[in-house]
């Protein structure tokens, strides 16, 4: 361009001013929220990964506070286990003291007398509450007490003591979620971890012309097993053996009726399905709908660690040196036993956690950083830029100042 | 023999030439600051000299100057220039008025930070993590369902600002239309005396300027060209169309219908027809009102019905503290008041179309199952409908995938109990209701007797939703629909107040076999937590993660772009405009030196007449007879 006109210079001026004056409120609101993006648009590609890298984040750390309650409720509960197993220490030592036939059927009765204080307490563990007042081995009806102690009358006692303990817990077990989709069992039921025996559940009924008429289903502890019309009582076995449940069915070989035995020491959950009737069509269950009520015609055996301590407690008021030595002591064994095992399962599952929360403490920083990655400013290049922003504009207004320059008119007299 | 005054003459021409070449330089340095000025040059030549060929002429060697004339005053004005300004400016225009309320679109999302919507979705998926770990209390259930609500707030408030900048942009096309409208009549008229001036012969310079000026703002708002080809009539052209012809400007109207939410379209006021504008600002508001904005509404209420509707459908089948079930967490929305979905479109009286939403079949699918059956569904499409076709060999996986990624708009997912769902997303087409399944079709037996959709394959089995009563197309028994929704969902939505007044209506647990659900039951609670990642289709993207990521992406790439194309037409015209300020902009140095010349011109001729006056006197006064 050969010719300048004269209000050029302010227009360009202004022009350029303006420009610079945007940039340096955009840096500085950027300085000001520590972040490189200020509106979706500085980097559109960043925000959008930011933005699934905060959700990330907000995930893992939710299941890093589930992992840290499921894992306290576990170490609780683990406590009363062991301090169950200690009681049944000493139950086992007064057992193989009264299998002793020297003692007279008053000492016996005197050991029994300690033997049910010590169930008296191994029914208060078994219905211990958590911290937040759940009770932890009701399964899934957290707010009602599981074991509930009612007295009777026991030959050789004297008065009225607990004849029998029944569970009232639920058969579902609460679930926290650690991690993506993979979920963990809140705590072990009560009817699997004071339970002594297996189970075996024999119906009155002969199975062998039985059919099944409509479409439904049975609930063995918690698995619903489908069964369609016309199958025989070999298909329901096979279907149940084949189902992966901790049962084992068969018929029986002299009354022809469905037997269910259980392959670890808990308590069967057995259900019809809504609507059906197959179990209690094959003189199982008694049809009342209420999970595991047993017909009449039933022949149920496999009892809880109460059962055997309230066994061993009877023989001793009887007096019965055989019975104590004998049945009462290998099923103080066998519950001891499943004590066992389900501390080590508890033990396993705190592993579980450890492991979880150890990654978890990893993986956490990591999403952090990587969001960072991608938002944060920095702070350094952020004050440089500003600087060398303010300067230009400085210079440019400095320009601006001289908007009057001379001209012919100051040359002219 | 020439006059004796003629010395005179040529004096006074003299004088009088340089005094208006002063009033010219004058009125060019007081208008340096105008707005649209260009400078004017004043074009002396000189008389005609004597003695013209002819019989009576004085026999003395000429020919004679007589002094100077003045014969034009023109402006120094480059035509071509401008027509090329003008086209510039309606980009700048456009882009100009996009940036600003793209801006306004991507504020409103407040991402990336922890006000978002999406950061208290988060927040409201990992309250239901809290209830299952205590599902048996209520504090948790308070924290669902304020959070739930604060949630709800943040979707309202989202709509409102949408609302109230599609509000603004009404607004300003409205001014805008108005505007346009006094410009065209205004450029009009000045044509009118621009022609009578010429008539004259003279030259309208500032007229013409200020036509231009005007003609400049004209395109900043709609993209015109102009056409001075035939000098007495001045064009200017849009979209092929006339719309100032010489004194006769066409007007622009506005009318508003139901079809387009009550917002107004634009007509030619002389024919109805409707107008086009495709440029300028208020081609660009036009385009955010009726696109960007329509998108991010849609967008909106996508999320909104998606996510009311999966936690209202895992919160049904659950049981709360009081042991009360099938209780629908969110409000269900005023949606069509007819339990079939029929709806009375063309306002008649007779329901003539059924606005259903979505579709269960009754059958329970498995995922990694092999269809076994071959045949070809049609869904309904952005234009007309969408063929997707399977094979024996494809999985009911692989089908439902395929459904999702056929630019359909209907999605399909498969429900927790394994039943094939179909869903309406928006309608990209303002014609077509949004949320309204338009056509299923099979012409094998997968959506017939497989998954338990259909009555029958086949065209006579469709549904299409141009008749009342087409659910009757659906299967009978264990098939689920509901109802679309008639206003826009994110403004209706409500945590259900049987859910805010009785916390223990939260439902936490499924309950086994029937039964309702226990006090420590919280799989329900870990279900609707799962939502938060499983692949449940927002519209067309799989999950609610990959829904917000791709909406920021979206608007931010689009205020990039504005921002870039912004800048680059800025400096593109303002190259332009330096230009035409090169040629027709008042430089105060040239005008002085002229301004000098004029004024030693001036005195030059001054003194001339002064001299010759002597002389004069020296004939009249002194030469005593």
């Amino acid at each position: 361009m050969r010719r300048i006109s004269s209000d050029m210079m302010n227009t360009d001026t202004q022009f350029w001013l303006r420009r610079r004056e945007d940039a340096m409120t955009s840096m500085q609101n950027r300085m000001n929220r520590q972040t490189r993006i200020e509106n979706p648009r500085d980097d559109p590609m960043a925000a959008a990964h930011a933005v699934r890298y905060d959700s990330f984040a907000s995930r893992l750390m939710r299941y890093e506070e589930n992992i840290q309650y499921t894992m306290d409720r576990s170490r609780i509960a683990e406590g009363y286990m062991r301090q169950t197993q200690d009681i049944m220490q000493r139950v086992r030592e007064l057992a193989v003291t009264g299998a002793n036939g020297t003692f007279s059927p008053e000492d016996t009765a005197a050991m029994a007398v300690e033997v049910d204080q010590l169930l008296a307490e191994l029914v208060s563990l078994g219905n211990a509450r958590g911290p937040d007042g759940d009770f932890l081995f009701a399964g899934d009806k957290s707010k009602t007490e599981p074991f509930r102690a009612l007295d009777g009358h026991v030959p050789g006692a004297g008065g009225s003591v607990t004849a029998t303990v029944d569970y009232l817990g639920g058969i579902g077990t609460p679930q926290a979620e650690i991690s993506e989709e993979s979920y963990l069992e809140m705590n072990l039921p009560g009817d699997a971890v004071f339970w002594a025996e297996r189970q075996r559940i024999a119906g009155g009924a002969d199975a062998t012309t039985y059919r099944v008429l409509e479409a439904g289903s049975i609930f063995i502890n918690g698995a619903e097993i489908g069964l369609r019309p016309g199958d025989t009582v070999q298909a329901i076995i096979a279907k149940i053996n084949d189902s992966g449940v901790a049962v084992r069915a068969s018929l029986d070989p002299v009354s022809s009726s469905l037997v269910l035995e259980g392959t670890q020491a808990q308590r069967l959950r057995l259900e019809d399905g809504q609507g059906g009737s197959v179990l209690a069509d094959l003189g199982i269950l008694s049809g009342s709908g209420v999970p595991s009520d047993y017909a009449a015609s039933t022949s149920v055996s496999g009892g809880s660690l109460f059962d055997v301590v309230m066994n061993l407690r009877n023989a001793l008021y009887k007096g019965d040196h055989l019975e104590i030595g004998g049945r009462a002591l290998a099923a103080i064994d066998a519950g001891m036993d499943n004590m066992n095992r389900r501390l080590a399962e508890a033990g396993a599952m705190m592993n579980r956690l450890e492991t979880a929360s150890m990654r978890l403490n990893k993986e956490i920083p990591d999403v952090v950083a990587l969001g960072a990655a991608e938002t944060s400013l920095d702070m350094a290049q952020a004050i440089t830029d500003f600087r060398m922003l303010d300067y230009a504009r400085q210079a440019a207004l400095q320009m601006a100042g001289r908007v009057l320059p001379k001209t012919l008119l100051d040359f002219l007299r | 023999m020439l006059s004796t005054f003629t010395g005179i003459e040529i004096g006074k021409r003299g004088m009088m030439a340089n005094n208006q070449g002063l009033l010219v330089i004058g009125h060019n340095l007081s208008n340096m600051a105008t707005d649209g000025y260009s400078r004017q040059r004043i074009e002396i030549s000189t008389m005609e000299p004597l003695f013209a060929p002819q019989l009576n002429r004085e026999h003395t060697p000429g020919q004679i100057g007589q002094g100077p004339l003045i014969s034009q005053i023109s402006r120094v004005r480059d035509e071509l220039l401008d027509e090329r300004i003008v086209a510039q400016q309606g980009n700048v225009g456009y882009w100009s008025t996009r940036d600003r309320y793209i801006r306004q679109l991507e504020q409103i999302h407040n991402e990336p930070q922890e006000i978002s919507l999406r950061a208290r979705m988060d927040q409201f998926w990992d309250s239901w993590q809290e209830l299952s770990l205590h599902p048996s209390e209520t504090a948790p259930r308070e924290a669902i369902v304020r959070r739930g609500q604060s949630m709800i707030e943040s979707i309202h408030n989202r709509y409102q600002r949408l609302s109230a900048t599609r509000e603004m942009v009404e607004q300003d096309i409205g001014i805008a239309t108005d505007q346009v409208n006094t410009l065209t009549r205004q450029i009009a008229a000045l044509s009118d005396e621009i022609v009578k001036v010429k008539a004259m012969g003279d030259n309208p310079n500032d007229l013409l300027d200020r036509r231009d000026l005007l003609v400049d703002r004209l395109g900043t708002m709609i993209p015109i060209r102009t056409d001075r080809r035939d000098v007495d009539e001045f064009m200017i052209h849009i979209d092929g169309q006339v719309l100032v012809q010489g004194g006769i400007a066409r007007q622009f109207e506005l009318t508003s219908g139901a079809e387009n939410d009550g917002l107004a379209r634009i007509n030619w006021q002389d024919t109805g027809d409707q107008a086009f504008i495709n440029g300028g600002s208020l081609g660009a508001l036009f385009e955010l009102r009726d696109v960007d904005i329509r998108e991010e509404l849609a967008s909106l209420d996508t999320i909104t019905l998606t996510f009311t509707d999966l936690v209202n459908e895992v919160h049904r089948a659950g049981y709360g503290l009081n042991g009360k079930t099938n209780i629908d967490f969110f409000t269900e929305l005023p949606s069509v008041n007819n339990i079939a979905g029929n709806y009375d479109r063309d306002g008649d009286g007779e329901y003539d179309a059924s606005y259903i939403h979505r579709i269960t079949g009754g059958n329970r699918l498995d995922a990694q199952e092999q269809i076994g059956l071959a045949g070809v569904i049609s869904l309904s499409g952005p234009q007309g409908n969408i063929a997707i076709e399977y094979r024996p060999t494809d999985t009911v996986g692989d089908l439902v995938r395929r459904i999702n990624f056929s630019g359909a708009e209907v999605t399909a997912r498969l429900t927790t109990d394994g039943q094939l769902q179909l869903r309406a997303t928006t309608s990209a087409d303002a014609a077509n209701p949004d949320f309204v399944i338009r056509h299923v079709e099979d012409s094998g037996s997968f959506l017939a007797g497989y998954s338990g959709v259909l009555n029958q394959s086949g065209p006579a089995g469709a549904f299409t939703w141009t008749q009342a009563d087409a659910i009757l197309s659906l299967r009978d028994g264990g098939t689920d629909f509901a109802v679309a929704p008639l206003a826009h969902p994110a403004g209706w939505i409500e945590v259900a107040p049987a859910v805010s007044t009785d916390l223990t209506s939260v439902a936490a647990g499924f309950g086994l076999n029937g039964r309702p659900a226990e006090a420590g039951d919280g799989s329900l609670a870990l279900a609707i937590a799962n939502l938060r990642t499983a692949n449940v289709m927002v519209g067309s993207e799989g999950s609610f993660d990959d829904y917000y990521a791709d909406a920021i992406a979206d608007i931010g790439l689009k205020g990039e772009q504005s921002g870039l194309m912004l800048e680059t037409n800025d400096r593109i015209a303002k190259s332009l405009t330096d230009t035409r300020a090169s040629i027709s902009g008042v430089n105060m140095d040239e005008e002085l030196a002229n301004m000098i010349k004029f004024q030693h011109g001036y005195a030059a001729a001054a003194k001339f007449i002064q001299h010759f006056d002597e002389m004069l006197d020296t004939i009249i006064n002194r030469m005593g007879v």
